[in-house]
Order: C-alpha cells, then sequence, then structure tokens
C-alpha cells in the first residue's frame, strides 16, 4: 500500500524537521512493514518556485505559442514562452528558472533548463507540466495550482512529497489505509515524545513518562501528536430516505451490515485536482468524481464502497447468493455465469453487482448520472475471497474485505463518502440513511493479566505503561483501577481492531510499543527434554559423511519431475504400479510429479557435469522417494541414497587417462563408505532395468537387500544424453537400517603368527570369486581370505579363468604350522572341488 | 713370506688406511674389507705370520696387530658411515612446488554443511533433530496451524498442490514451511520439548536470484512451562553468535503469522559492513539483515495439543537454510545451489 506523507498530515501531525527513514523503521519495528521510501520532488527550492500568471499574450511569429508573463517572486516578472494550451492569467502554476534540473518533456530524461530563443522571443524559464517535475507523462498542459498559493513559495513545498509503501499484515485490515497509518504513528511517536517531555520536565522513570504520554496523546499538549479523524459531518438537505429505499439481507453471515445512502442532484464530471493527486499517489487511476470519491474513502478509511446509479436500480436491493442459472455483466463488459456459492447485490431485476468485488453493467455510475445510491457494507471476507478468486479479480476492494472489517467502518465510511458527494458532485443527501445491521458486533472485551503478560514478554512493563500504550491504541479500560494496581487489564477493543480475540494478543501490543529492544535475551531454564534417538537419519548422515569421505560430491536436486523422465529409469510395469503423485499446479512442464526415484536426477546431473567438461564424475545424493499409497493417505517417503561414476581416471598430474571409470571403481567407493559405516555388504550379481544386463549387482546384508549398483544400459544412458559409461548406485537407507546390525562385532586381535598361502584355482566362468571366498572365510582357521589375481586365456579352456586367492591362516589359541595349512587347504580345496568343481591350477 | 714384525704391523696399517681412505662406495670398502680383514687379507697374513716369531715377540706383535685390526674395524664402519652421509646430502632434490598426487576429495553440498551447522548449534542448546512428511495435509500446512481455507494469510504461503485421486480423499500439498512438524510433534509427545526440524519446503512462485520453489528450512520449537519471548531472543542471540561471530546482536520487530502471537521478524546486525554502508550487498546500509520469523506458539494450537495453554508457553521460529547460507559464503543467487554445477560445488 502506497502512503503518501502529504495526505498523512491530513490525520496527524507529523514533526516539520521529519527524519523519514526514522519514522520508516519505527513504522516497521512496530507495525507494519515499510518497504521503500519513494521521494517525490527533490526539486531547486530557489529556481523552482510557485508562479502569478500575470499576462498571456499571442507569439508575434507563432500560432500555437504565447508569451506568458509570470510574477514568480523575484525582483521583476519575466517572460517566458508557454505552448500549453491551458495556460491563463491569473492562474498559480510551477515555474522554473535557467539552471533547473528538470524531466525533459520530449525526451522524458533528465535535463538542465536552458535559456533559449523560441522564434525570435528570448525564454529563460519554463511554465511546467507534471511531466517536467517527474510527477507523470501528463505534457499536453501545465500544471494548475490552487488559488492562493503563495507566490514564490518552493514548488517542492508544494507539489512535494514522500511515499511510504507499507505491507500490511494479513490480519491488520485496520490498518490497510491512511487513518489506520495515522493511528499507528500516532501511537508510536506519541510514546517517543512522552520519553523526551518527561526528560525535559526532569520526571523520572518510565512511569512518569507514560502517564505522561497517555495525557498528552488525548490532550494534544506537549506537541504531541494529535489523531484528526476525517470530517464525516454534512448537511442532509434533502427529503428524508424512509420510503425511497429498501434493503433485505437474506444471508447475514454473510452480509452482516448494508447501509445505503442516497444522493442526488449529483453532477457528474473529473474530481477536484487535489483528489486525483492524491489517487495517483496511491497508484489508483481518477475515472469521474463518483468514482474517485469511492476510491478516496477506500483509501482513507479502509472501507471498499459502490456507487450505484439510483435510477438505475428497480426496487429493493437485496443481498443474497446466487440462484442456478443467473449471469450478470459486470462493468468491464463481461458476462459472468454465478455459481451459487456468490453472493450477490440484487434489484427486483435480478443481480446488480458481484458484493464486494465488481460492480454491474447495468446499474454504472455514467456521465448522465444524477442520483447516486452508495453501498457501504460488511462482507463475509471468506466469501469475498473466494469468489474474487475464482473470477480472478482480485482488487483494492476484495484485498480490503478479506481480510475481515468492522461493521462499524461501513458507517463512518458511508458518511465520509456522503458528506464528499455534497461537496464536490453538487450533491444533495437525502435525510438519513437505510441501516440494516441485524445483529450488532459488539467489540471485544479482553482481559490480560499481569502474571500472564510477564510470563509471555518476560519483562516487566510497569502497569501504568501497559495501560498508557492500550490506551493510546484506542482500547478503553472497562474497571476504572485497570491502570493503577497490579492486576489484570480488562478492556475493551477499539471497533477498527478486529484482530484481538485472546489475552495474548493484548500482549503483543504491549511489547510492540514498548519496543523489542527491551527484552533481555535469557537462556532456557528449563530441564532439557528425554533424548529419543533417530537412527534412520544418524545412518543417512554417517552415510552421507562417508561416500563424501570415499570421494564423492553430495549434490541436492529437485524433487519434482515428470512421467517422461522417470520412465527412463523406471519399468513401464513398475511406473504404472507405482502412479507417481502429480500436482494440480505446475510451474513448468518438467516438473509434474514427485519422483519416486532419485536416479534420473542423478544421471541428469551426470550429463550436466560432462557437458561441463568435468572428466570425472562421483556424485550422490540423499532425498526422500514418494510412493503414493492410493488410499487417500500420505504417501510413503523412503530416504534413498544414490549415486554414480563417470569419467576416467585421473593421473598422478590431474590429467585424465584412459581408462574410463568402472563397476569396480564404484565399488571401491561403497565398500570404503560401508568400511567407515562398519557395514558388511556383499555384492550378488542380479538384473535391473535402466542397467546393462551381466553387470548389475544386488548389495546384501545377509538376506536383505539394501540396494543395486550396476553399469547403467546404453538405451538409458542415450535417453539422457550421456556419451560415456555410468556406473549407478542407490541405496535404501531404511532396509539398509533394518539389516544393520546394532552394534558390529569386534574380533580380538590373534597374538599367534599367521601362515599366508597362495592358492590358484580354475573355476568356470560362471562361478563368483566372491562365492570361493566366502567357504575358504567359512572355515575355523582362516583368518581372510582375498582374491589377487585373475587370469583368463592362455592355456585355459574357454569358459575357465583362474583365479589366485592368498589366504592367512591364524587362530586365536594356538600358532599354526605350515603343515595345519596345508592340511587345511586340502581340505578346503576338496569342498570346493565339490561345489565348483573347481581344479588346483597347475 | 718375510719375516713380521713390528714394523710390518705398521706398514700394513698404514697401507690399509690408505686404501680406505680411496675407498668411494660400498664395492670399494667390501674389496678394501677382504683385501685387508679377509682370509688372504694383508693383515690377516701378518697374524697368520705371528707362529714363526720367537714367544715374546709374537706376543708384541700379536698385541698390536689386535690392536691394529680393531682399529682398521673401526676406521671401515666410520668410512661407511662417512659414505653414506655424503650421499645422502647429494640425493636429488625434491621440487616440493610439485603437485601432490591427487586423494579423491568428496565434500558435502553447502546446504548440507550449513544445515548441519545450524542443527549442531541447536543440538548444543538442547534441541533434538526430528523430521516430518514434505507431502502434507492440507489441516497440518495450514488448517491446525490456524490458516483457514479461503485466510488471507494464506497469500502467504503460494502452495503446490496434489491431485485427487477420489473426491473423498483429503487435501493434499507440498509443504510450503516445516511448521507443520509442530502439529505433528506436540500431538505425539508432552512438554518439554525443544525440536529442531530441518528439511525441504516448497513454494508455487517464480525462481529469481533471492526465491526458490524448493528449499530446506529449519524449525525450531520450544514448550515449557514459563517460557518468554526473552527466551526466544536468548535462544536466536546465541543462534546468531554461533553462525556469524560472536559479537553479534538481535533485533525483533513486529511480524505477523497465525500460528504465532505475538509475532516477530528476527534480524541479526550486519557483519559484513559497519552497519551504514548503502553499497553493502547483504544489509544494504540498513545495518541489519533479516534472516527469520519467530514468535510464541499461539495458546490455541497448545490447547489442541491438550497442553494447559495457562501453564505452558512455547516459541517458534523458522529458517531458510539457504538464506543462512547465502549470508555466511556471500552468495548472491540462491540459483546457484540446486544447479549443482561442479565448478560452483567444488569450492565448499
Amino acid at each position: 500500500m502506497l502512503v503518501s506523507l502529504n495526505w498523512l498530515r491530513d490525520y496527524v501531525d507529523l514533526p516539520a524537521d521529519l527524519d523519514v527513514d526514522d519514522l520508516a523503521h519505527r513504522l516497521t519495528m512496530a507495525s507494519a512493514e515499510v518497504e521503500g521510501i519513494h521521494r517525490v520532488g527533490a526539486w531547486d527550492r530557489d529556481l523552482v518556485r510557485v508562479g502569478h500568471v500575470l499576462a498571456v499574450e499571442p507569439h508575434p511569429d507563432a500560432d500555437r505559442l504565447r508569451l506568458v508573463t509570470v510574477d514568480y517572486g523575484g525582483e521583476a516578472p519575466m517572460r517566458v514562452v508557454c505552448g500549453a494550451p491551458n495556460v491563463a492569467q491569473g492562474q498559480r502554476i510551477a515555474f522554473a528558472r535557467e539552471g533547473a534540473d528538470l524531466i525533459d518533456g520530449h525526451t522524458g530524461k533528465p535535463s538542465r533548463l536552458k535559456r533559449g530563443t523560441i522564434r525570435g522571443v528570448v525564454s529563460a524559464g519554463m511554465v511546467l507540466s507534471e511531466m517536467e517535475l517527474g510527477l507523470s507523462q501528463e505534457h499536453a498542459g501545465i500544471i494548475v495550482l490552487p488559488e492562493g498559493t503563495p507566490i514564490g513559495t518552493p514548488v517542492a513545498d508544494v507539489l512535494g512529497d514522500t511515499i511510504l509503501d507499507v505491507h500490511v499484515w494479513p490480519n491488520r485490515a485496520d490498518t490497510m489505509n491512511l487513518v489506520g497509518i495515522a493511528r499507528e504513528i500516532a501511537a508510536i511517536l506519541g510514546g517517543a515524545r512522552s520519553q523526551e517531555v518527561a526528560a525535559g520536565l526532569g520526571i523520572p522513570g518510565d512511569i512518569a513518562s507514560a502517564i505522561i504520554g497517555h495525557v498528552a496523546a488525548a490532550t494534544g499538549l506537549f506537541g504531541m501528536p494529535m489523531l484528526r479523524e476525517p470530517d464525516e459531518t454534512y448537511v442532509e438537505a434533502g427529503p428524508a430516505i424512509a420510503g425511497a429505499l429498501d434493503v433485505r439481507i437474506e444471508n447475514p453471515t454473510l452480509c452482516a451490515r448494508y447501509i445505503a445512502t442516497l444522493i442526488e442532484g449529483v453532477r457528474v464530471g473529473p474530481s477536484p485536482e487535489w483528489m486525483q493527486e492524491r489517487l495517483r499517489a496511491a497508484g489508483m487511476r481518477p475515472i469521474n468524481n463518483v468514482v474517485d470519491i469511492t476510491n478516496y474513502v477506500m483509501l482513507e478509511l479502509g472501507q471498499p464502497l459502490h456507487a450505484f446509479d439510483a435510477d438505475r436500480v428497480q426496487g429493493a436491493v437485496g443481498v443474497r447468493l446466487a440462484r442456478p442459472g443467473e449471469a450478470l455483466r459486470t462493468l468491464d463488459g463481461v458476462d459472468r455465469a454465478l455459481t451459487p456459492d456468490t453472493l450477490l447485490i440484487t434489484d427486483d431485476s435480478g443481480p446488480i453487482a458481484l458484493a464486494g468485488v465488481m460492480g454491474g453493467a447495468s446499474t454504472e455510475v455514467t456521465e448522465g448520472t444524477t442520483r447516486v445510491l452508495l453501498e457501504a457494507a460488511r462482507f463475509d471476507p471468506v466469501s469475498i475471497r473466494r469468489t474474487s478468486f475464482r473470477l480472478a479479480l482480485r482488487s483494492e476492494a476484495s484485498s480490503r474485505f478479506e481480510r475481515g472489517l468492522s461493521p462499524e467502518l461501513a458507517a463512518h465510511a458511508s458518511r465520509r463518502a456522503t458528506k464528499l458527494f455534497v461537496e464536490l458532485c453538487g450533491g444533495t443527501a437525502r435525510q438519513g440513511n437505510v441501516d440494516a445491521y441485524p445483529a450488532p458486533l459488539a467489540p471485544a472485551e479482553v482481559t490480560l493479566t499481569r502474571a500472564r503478560l510477564d510470563t509471555l514478554i518476560g519483562v516487566h512493563v510497569p502497569t501504568a505503561e501497559v495501560a498508557a500504550i492500550l490506551r493510546t491504541l484506542g482500547f478503553t479500560f472497562l474497571e476504572s483501577d485497570g491502570g493503577r494496581a497490579d492486576g489484570a487489564f480488562r478492556v475493551r477493543a477499539p471497533w477498527w481492531r478486529t484482530d484481538i480475540a485472546i489475552p495474548d494478543d493484548l500482549a503483543e501490543e504491549v511489547v510492540r510499543l514498548a519496543g523489542y529492544d527491551r527484552l533481555p535475551p535469557a537462556a532456557i531454564e528449563g530441564a532439557i527434554p528425554e533424548w529419543e534417538p533417530s537412527p534412520l537419519l544418524d545412518l543417512r548422515e554417517r552415510l552421507r559423511d562417508a561416500l563424501a569421505g570415499a570421494g564423492m560430491q553430495e549434490i541436492i536436486t529437485y524433487s519434482l519431475t515428470t512421467n517422461d523422465v522417470l520412465a527412463r529409469v523406471i519399468a513401464p510395469d513398475a511406473l504404472a504400479a507405482i502412479r507417481p503423485l502429480r500436482l494440480r499446479n505446475t510451474l513448468s512442464a518438467d516438473r509434474e510429479v514427485m519422483r519416486p526415484t532419485l536416479r534420473h536426477a542423478i544421471l541428469e546431473t551426470v550429463e550436466r557435469s560432462l557437458r561441463a567438461e568435468a572428466d570425472a564424475v562421483a556424485i550422490f545424493e540423499a532425498a526422500r522417494i514418494f510412493l503414493p499409497t492410493h488410499d487417500g493417505t500420505l504417501p510413503e517417503e523412503r530416504e534413498h541414497v544414490t549415486g554414480a561414476v563417470a569419467g576416467v581416471e585421473i593421473d598422478r598430474w590431474n590429467r585424465p587417462t584412459d581408462r574410463a571409470l568402472d563397476f569396480f571403481d564404484a565399488k571401491g567407493i561403497l565398500d570404503a563408505a560401508f568400511a567407515a559405516l562398519r557395514l558388511s555388504v556383499t555384492y550378488e550379481a542380479g538384473t535391473e532395468f535402466g542397467f546393462t544386463p551381466n553387470r548389475v549387482a544386488r548389495l546384501k546384508i545377509g538376506a536383505t537387500e539394501i540396494g543395486v549398483v550396476g553399469e547403467v544400459h546404453p538405451d538409458t544412458l542415450a535417453a539422457f544424453d550421456i556419451e560415456r559409461p555410468v556406473v549407478l548406485f542407490d541405496i535404501d537407507v531404511a532396509r539398509l537400517i533394518e539389516a544393520a546390525p546394532e552394534r558390529a562385532a569386534v574380533r580380538t586381535v590373534s597374538r599367534f603368527p599367521a601362515v599366508e598361502q597362495d592358492l590358484a584355482l580354475v573355476l568356470d566362468e560362471s562361478v563368483a570369486a566372491g562365492a570361493v571366498v566366502a567357504i575358504i572365510e567359512g572355515s575355523p582357521l582362516v583368518a581372510s581370505a582375498r582374491v589377487f589375481d585373475v587370469f583368463r586365456g592362455g592355456r585355459l579352456a574357454a569358459g575357465k579363468k583362474s583365479v589366485a586367492f592368498s589366504i592367512r591362516y591364524q587362530t586365536p589359541n594356538r600358532t599354526l604350522t605350515s603343515e595345519d595349512a596345508n592340511k587345511e587347504q586340502a581340505r578346503l580345496l576338496k569342498r570346493l572341488e565339490r561345489e565348483f568343481g573347481a581344479e588346483l591350477r597347475g | 713370506m718375510t719375516s713380521t714384525s713390528l714394523g710390518t704391523v705398521a706398514a700394513v696399517e698404514a697401507e690399509a688406511r690408505k686404501r680406505l681412505a680411496g675407498a668411494a662406495d660400498e664395492a670399494a670398502l667390501e674389496a678394501w674389507r677382504t683385501g685387508v680383514l679377509g682370509r688372504s687379507g694383508t693383515l690377516t697374513g701378518v697374524l697368520r705370520g705371528l707362529g714363526a716369531l720367537p714367544e715374546e715377540e709374537r706376543r708384541a706383535v700379536g698385541a698390536a696387530a689386535n690392536i691394529a685390526k680393531q682399529a682398521l674395524e673401526a676406521a671401515l664402519e666410520a668410512r661407511r658411515e662417512a659414505l653414506r652421509r655424503a650421499a645422502l646430502a647429494s640425493v636429488e632434490a625434491l621440487d616440493v612446488t610439485l603437485p601432490g598426487r591427487p586423494a579423491r576429495r568428496g565434500r558435502l553440498h553447502p546446504v548440507t554443511q550449513v544445515r548441519r551447522e545450524i542443527l549442531d548449534i541447536f543440538a548444543r542448546l538442547g534441541f533434538a533433530t526430528v523430521e516430518g512428511p514434505e507431502v502434507e495435509l492440507d489441516e497440518y500446512n495450514f488448517g491446525h496451524l490456524r490458516i483457514p481455507e479461503h485466510h488471507p494469510a494464506r497469500d502467504m504461503w503460494d502452495t503446490f498442490w496434489l491431485e485427487r485421486e477420489s473426491p473423498s480423499d483429503p487435501a493434499m500439498l507440498l509443504r510450503t514451511h516445516t511448521s507443520p512438524m509442530q502439529i505433528r510433534y506436540i500431538e505425539a509427545h508432552e512438554p518439554p520439548i525443544r525440536i529442531a526440524v530441518p528439511g525441504r519446503c516448497y513454494r508455487y512462485e517464480a525462481t529469481d536470484a533471492t526465491h526458490e520453489w524448493m528449499m530446506q528450512q529449519v524449525e525450531l520449537l520450544a514448550v515449557d512451562e514459563g517460557l518468554s519471548m526473552a527466551n526466544l531472543k536468548g535462544t536466536l542471540q546465541e543462534f546468531a553468535r554461533q553462525m556469524f561471530g560472536p559479537q553479534r546482536r538481535v533485533l525483533m520487530r513486529n511480524s505477523y503469522f497465525p500460528f504465532v502471537e505475538p509475532g516477530v521478524e528476527l534480524s541479526v546486525d550486519c557483519f559484513a559492513c559497519p552497519g551504514n554502508d548503502p553499497a553493502c550487498a547483504v544489509c544494504r546500509g540498513s545495518g541489519w539483515i533479516e534472516i527469520m520469523g519467530a514468535g510464541m506458539v499461539h495458546p490455541e494450537i497448545l490447547d489442541a495439543a491438550g497442553f494447559d495453554s495457562t501453564r505452558y508457553t512455547g516459541f517458534a521460529a523458522g529458517m531458510g537454510v539457504e538464506r543462512i547460507a547465502m549470508l555466511k559464503y556471500g552468495i548472491t543467487d540462491i540459483r546457484a545451489f540446486y544447479s549443482n554445477d561442479p565448478r560452483f560445488l567444488a569450492q565448499f
């Protein structure tokens, strides 16, 4: 909301030497966020002044130019050339002399005014338009200032302004207007001023200053900012309204109050310049005096109003929900079908307005309108919001209604607008109004105890100061001792504070005006709550650390993707069975479903990294996948850790080598990570969609499968535009934690020497080396066994391979001899022959 | 064989010492040893010749020869040691400025690092880390937090909604903040409560340098007897100091969130400039940097959980991890985080 300080001064006195930045800061601290300060009119105070047009003569050599003699308060009047059609003798105008920094009326760029000769006449000054002053794009005519504006006054004092861009909280309907902001400023500055006054009078302490603040704020003493409510008085010169108008509210829950006023003899035309200027300053476009007055009062008081052409309203005004099949052509010329939850204003002919959202075309105020029916109503915020959203007709009016206005406000705004109709449109107000207010609402009455206040804010604000703050804000005390004893503060909220409901709301009023800087930072004193373990999160974080420790870069990717992308990494039947969660509203076509895997995101990032010319890529992400339940409950969110290795090995000089990173690079990383977690994971050949057949392993802990690792299928790579081999792994952290032993066993280190022996076996290609190692390590005499060579070809038959194992024999309780080892090796060999057809390599 | 005498011993020793001085490597030393002390070495020859000498002379020459042998053995060791030292002194010099052999280096994402830093600080203050669902029910993301449908405060959280599979399904959405976990946690626990809730959140809004549609938040919730805004301030000031430096101050200002009352916005004083530099990219001359929203838990929320709000009070706060990370590392575009450019990530 744009707040003009010039306009604001109508309602609250601001010091002449006001520090705008300070005001904005204080408003932000206590009331509403000032998001920007726009200063209008930093014109030179000497060179740009109010002038008086003494004479207008034709230009000797140009039909459209005239010679204008201006008294600008200098030693002698000055004659300048002027092209504006609206310049006339006797006007007060804005006048600039050479050297003034202005906006060029033709180029729109800043320029300095120079002496010029226009068609033979020397001109050393200029009568200004709004454009030249940077006020608007209006360049056709000059600015005409109000009669009586003192000649020679700096124009900056007349037209200059400061506009605050204020963000109002959704619960503070009362601050979405000039008077509301003025109330806040009066309360804020009043509190600060009272401190100064107390100090000046030598009165010590918060209590004294608070009392002075309160008294002064109420009386305007000591230069305290006095709040001035807008004038609502007018003469009701017309006949009584009774009998001329009838209002029927069918749904009092949706329309708590409806006030209709009748103004007759209205002449529709432009509104006065000062009103147009204020509307523009607030970001609204002037239309005509009738519409402008409704907008002006809305900006001033916060109550949206609607003016009907009373002659086009047939019979009684009604407020009701739409009926099936009803339609309305709105002011913007659009025919709108009405849903049954649309609140309408009707007359005997049917709908004439969307309540609180937009008027109808049939009753629109036009140039020929002479009788205005003014509506000031309190509509249900939810109804207004729903309708304005559905029709995409959000407006200044709807944004005020939807915050929940006080029904009391309608009465004030109705009177204020009627006064302006009488004064500015030549109208005659009918006596009285029609005020349909079936169930008057009482302002909230709230009790805040001293104990609650102290507990909640954690600092003692003296009772007198609490009372002064609440009074300054318009709260009234229900008990006369309210401000005296350390008891409870029983107050009635001012009618405009629709947000006040509970004691804590009052506590906020106290603390925001007392100042949050009064709160002492304090440590929590209570006991630390009982600790609950979170094994899954702990394991996930340890896995992150382990993978980073093993050389992988963590990435974070978006949780949304598309089914098309998912189809590259999930088999069609599996994807159909999952049916990923789909968004109802998307920002872009590539984010439509919540991902049930991380694999695509890893491959997308691999592709981008390779494209960014990374030689080697080793990345992983730890995030959730989303598996829908399809039964109306929340999806299952499973923690996965997924990663990939791609590119080539890096040599001693950090240069890429020819060796592509392969399955065993990935396995090496995983083994290092699992070792760091003290997890014993085995690899078992398997198959998986999106992976190259025969090049995939299932990761297992005991019998539990915890993930998969393998070479990505060439077709899948092609779908991601990846031209190099990629090894991908995917770990289900929940499965990992199910399978992981709570505490891995620790073996005692044997103090007896070990015997090392090598064993080379000829095996069928189909025999996994890991299976042989498992059998060898199953021996009670074997401490460990490892593969150290694999050999194919030579004298070996096709389909055979030679695998060499290094075996370490050791027991915890005695020294083994090489004979012991030989005996055990023979036994193992027999078993391996039997199980795998293994032969000792000759 | 010439007869052996004391003079012979001295001559052999002198000759051996002379040759030893010329031996320049291990092979020469070995040759010398064989030639002098070996089975047919010169000194060994002297010892062998002792038997031909008369008793008295044999004793004298024998003693001299043994002394000479020990001396030469020591000289050999000394020479060997001298050669070893000389060799070490002239060993080829390393160019210590050459690059090291590359070790595999991994890193955590900067958002993970900062999130952990935040959680570690709060863990020290007794806040346990818990997590909640990213896909939420409307009632937890909004309703139970006092943001009913059609409340204007909903404008503060533009929302991704999920398609309903059946009209009877409850409305589901991608959580817009971590605050729903406040509700889920208090439904299942009793005071005292102190939790920090990290997690991804989603906003249906266009992306620019300071807005991402996906981000991470950390939510704080404390509920106990006697908790006040001063405790909120103290806790968050302690956080600000541990995160941004020991001298940091915090500033509270009025704000509004439907689930707290009073509600505040919390800023920390600028650590990038003296607080008044209009060109400061961090605070823009205001001297203060907004880092989170906070407030006292609305009593209706405590009452709904079955806590007695006249006995228990609580505070809550929520901050954006990316925002803290941007401040900490001087990053000006939030979009850098999730573009995962290896050249960006490699800096952390």
